[in-house]
């Protein structure tokens, strides 16, 4: 699963998740994309789960582009504890992800088999997404 | 030079981010024009100028604009230079056009088609086509703007590519990327890598390092 090699700080605070993704809202890489419509934190778990159900259903030809990283820590507290004496250990981490942000890419395979692909991912995935294609202008 | 697209504009002389809203609110998108003399603030139907992008090339082509306004109408060829969009809507919210003069070499960007039959390590070898490059910035004369470049991909196998330099480029074209930039690659798949590979080494091995993360 993705996770950064190096930290500076090892907690962080929770955040606001205001506005649109000012950066990496178009396609880049491949013909389709998965898009957020709405905004929300992606677990490490859930982008292994959507890549893995993407790259099953293609049977291993085509290529995924992942364009987000889970680099926000996530703190919880033991089960059982009382309120107070500090903040929890970090437990998993996320990306945090805006409206408009393209979180995965899919080129090289045929358009049925890719929305196929992507559609199954976007079942793995915790915000509202739209599937996208490159269209030339 | 005549353009195939023309669209109506109208002359606006209020600015700011307010205007801007009524504009867009009433079906019209805010646009501004330069490039000959002092810059123009216009207005466009939000209708006819998407039109216009997605289905008859306005991206990359010339457009006539008829401008209306201080009760005069004026004849104009531009190209469109900049476009902002509302990325989660998909809505045009501002347009930057270009004022061509005759005679004077601009920049433009235009779409790089690939023609011919699928390349050789696609239908043979199982590869994956990749396209890295989709437009690329060309400067030449308003009259001369083409369509698209073309570029054959159909000889290529696992692992060859084709760079800015093999584009045919019609007389009076000069390409601004650099000349060994990749267009087009043809790359060994999962499948025909899992095939000459014995070992299987798991799925975590065969998937690993597609993962082009930030």
């Amino acid at each position: 699963m993705l996770s950064p090699k190096k930290i500076r700080h090892r907690k962080t605070f929770k955040g606001r998740m205001k506005g649109a993704a000012s950066s990496g809202n178009s396609l880049a890489f491949g013909d389709y994309g998965i898009k957020a419509d709405g905004c929300g934190w992606i677990t490490s778990r859930q982008i292994e789960s959507a890549r893995i159900a993407m790259t099953r259903h293609v049977k291993r030809g085509g290529k995924v582009w992942i364009r987000i990283f889970p680099d926000k820590p996530i703190t919880k507290k033991a089960q059982e504890t009382r309120m107070g004496k500090g903040k929890g250990s970090p437990e998993y981490w996320v990306a945090v992800v805006r409206p408009g942000r393209i979180m995965f890419e899919m080129g090289g395979a045929n358009e049925e088999m890719t929305m196929g692909a992507l559609r199954r991912a976007v079942a793995k995935l915790p915000v509202p997404c739209r599937i996208v294609k490159r269209e030339e202008h | 030079m005549s353009a195939n697209i023309v669209l109506d504009a109208e002359i606006r002389t209020e600015t700011g981010k307010g205007v801007a809203r009524r504009l867009r609110s009433a079906g019209r998108i805010p646009a501004v024009m330069y490039g000959a003399g002092e810059p123009v603030s216009l207005s466009l139907s939000s209708k006819e100028f998407t039109r216009a992008w997605e289905r008859d090339g306005a991206a990359h082509g010339l457009i006539g604009l008829n401008i209306t306004g201080g009760g005069k109408t004026e004849k104009k060829n531009v190209v469109l230079r900049d476009l902002q969009q509302d990325w989660v809507t998909g809505r045009i919210i501002h347009a930057d056009l270009y004022e061509t003069q005759k005679g004077h070499k601009l920049s433009v960007t235009v779409n790089i088609h690939l023609v011919g039959d699928s390349p050789i390590g696609v239908r043979e070898s199982q590869g994956i086509l990749q396209q890295m490059m989709h437009e690329v910035e060309i400067d030449c004369l308003p009259d001369a703007i083409p369509d698209a470049l073309e570029i054959d991909a159909s000889r290529l196998d696992v692992g060859d590519s084709l760079h800015v330099s093999d584009l045919t480029l019609p007389e009076g074209v000069h390409i601004h990327a650099a000349p060994d930039a990749t267009v087009v690659a043809v790359s060994a798949s999962r499948v025909a890598a899992a095939d000459t590979e014995t070992e299987a080494g798991g799925e975590g091995a065969a998937e690993g390092g597609e993962a082009a993360g930030e």
